[in-house]
């Protein structure tokens, strides 16, 4: 099926460049990570859900830096997208070209263009729903994905816990036990950022973990860490009986990276950019397989 | 795709990289991630350098201390692993079906 396909009712129209009809005049500015994301063009509703979303990320200012990333929401037609039934959806699917990366969803069309500066947009037909519908958090993700790549960084569909020394990156697909571990962490008094992405980066002093604010099952009921933390560990979650930790091979220990680090992975322009990141963090940092089991001695494991 | 003189090359679809003698190879349309021992790894290089079968075996032949049925099995079961995989074409499908230039 060809891209789109799924929720637009014409895909051959997706726009070919960032304009439109602004839902408003509202802009907000949403700063995390060391960045700025600008959204302009939203309605009053849209712009109150946004802020009400990220709460005191949202800066009282709307001036940004000159490298803040922006992004622009535009007005599309009800009638541009499929319904089928469903309320709200959060899948959806990618295209690439070498300049640019598309997004089709459930009533939203979106474009990332790389050159000069990578720069958003989103087309919806919701207002109301642009935050409730989890059409803005969508789009914001595949944005933040290519801006931490841009840096040299990676999203990284990880837990991250942390503590006064540091925090552990543990990486892994569903299933591999980041929001187990992140309980364990918690029980154990130590700080979670987030058990589903982090921002990872290649700093001065070492490779640092930042929290996003894209919460798991975790953050939708506790609160979690602020700020930065040095890593520690970055380690491939399995689960298992016997606690082990060894040392992965660079081979697959960037495969299992790769397949960790969404949005970007599956983009061939961008494939050599994504693994000279990768190549960074494991040259800074050794990559551990971890087996652990759901009680504190995976702790002493990585104290050892 | 026994033919000696066939040269394989690598999918569109496919990157590969040497990672410390290893090698990864992602299939980015289907998100597959494939990680290559370091013989496997070699033969990768050896096909990106535009080698036959034929060549690829000779150069593996120099570098193994294996007997020469054996490794030309082995290579063969695992270059139609790669081609089962969708790593690999062989050039000579690829030109029959782009036609003469």
């Amino acid at each position: 099926m060809a891209f789109g396909e799924n929720f637009l009712r014409h895909p051959d129209l997706f726009p070919a460049r960032q304009s439109g009809e602004p839902w408003g005049g509202e802009r907000v500015v949403i700063r995390f990570a060391g960045a700025e994301y600008a959204c302009d063009g939203l309605s009053i509703v849209q712009a109150a859900a946004v802020r009400e979303r990220f709460g005191e990320l949202c800066s009282a200012s709307v001036a940004t830096a000159r490298d803040a990333v922006e992004i622009s929401v535009f007005r599309a037609a009800e009638g541009d997208f499929f319904d089928n039934g469903r309320e709200w959806e959060f899948d959806f699917e990618l295209d690439y070209t070498p300049a640019a990366v598309c997004l089709a969803g459930f009533h939203f069309m979106g474009r990332l263009d790389m050159t000069p500066a990578l720069r958003a947009a989103l087309w919806t037909s919701e207002d109301s729903g642009l935050v409730a519908n989890a059409i803005f958090e969508n789009v914001l993700r595949v944005v933040v994905a290519y801006h931490l790549l841009g840096q040299g960084g990676v999203l990284l569909h990880s837990a991250a816990v942390a503590d006064d020394a540091g925090a552990h990156v543990f990486f892994g697909p569903s299933g591999a036990g980041k929001t187990t571990i992140s309980r364990l962490g918690i029980a154990m008094n130590r700080s979670v950022l987030s058990d589903d992405m982090n921002a990872l980066r290649v700093t001065a002093r070492g490779v640092v973990v930042e929290k996003l604010p894209f919460a798991g099952d975790i953050g939708q009921t506790q609160v979690t860490a602020e700020g930065s933390y040095p890593v520690r560990h970055l380690c491939r979650l399995a689960k298992g009986e016997t606690p082990a930790l060894r040392a992965m091979r660079a081979a697959p220990a960037m495969a299992a990276l790769l397949e960790c680090a969404p949005f970007v992975n599956r983009n061939p322009y961008r494939y050599d950019d994504l693994l000279a990141g990768l190549q960074a963090l494991c040259d800074r940092l050794p990559v551990q397989a971890l087996t652990f089991a759901p009680d504190h001695r995976v702790w002493n494991l990585l104290r050892s | 795709m026994t033919e000696p003189t066939v040269v394989f090359r690598k999918c569109a679809d496919a990157r590969y990289r040497n990672i410390g003698g290893e090698g990864i190879v992602v299939r980015q349309a289907a998100g597959e991630v494939l990680v290559l021992n370091g013989v496997g790894a070699r033969v990768l290089d050896l096909l990106e350098s535009g080698n036959t079968v034929a060549r690829l075996l000779d150069t593996l032949g120099a570098e193994y201390d294996i007997d020469r049925a054996i490794l030309r099995q082995d290579v063969l079961a695992y270059l139609q692993e790669l081609l089962d995989a969708g790593v690999i074409e062989t050039t000579a499908g690829i030109e029959r079906a782009q036609g003469p230039a």
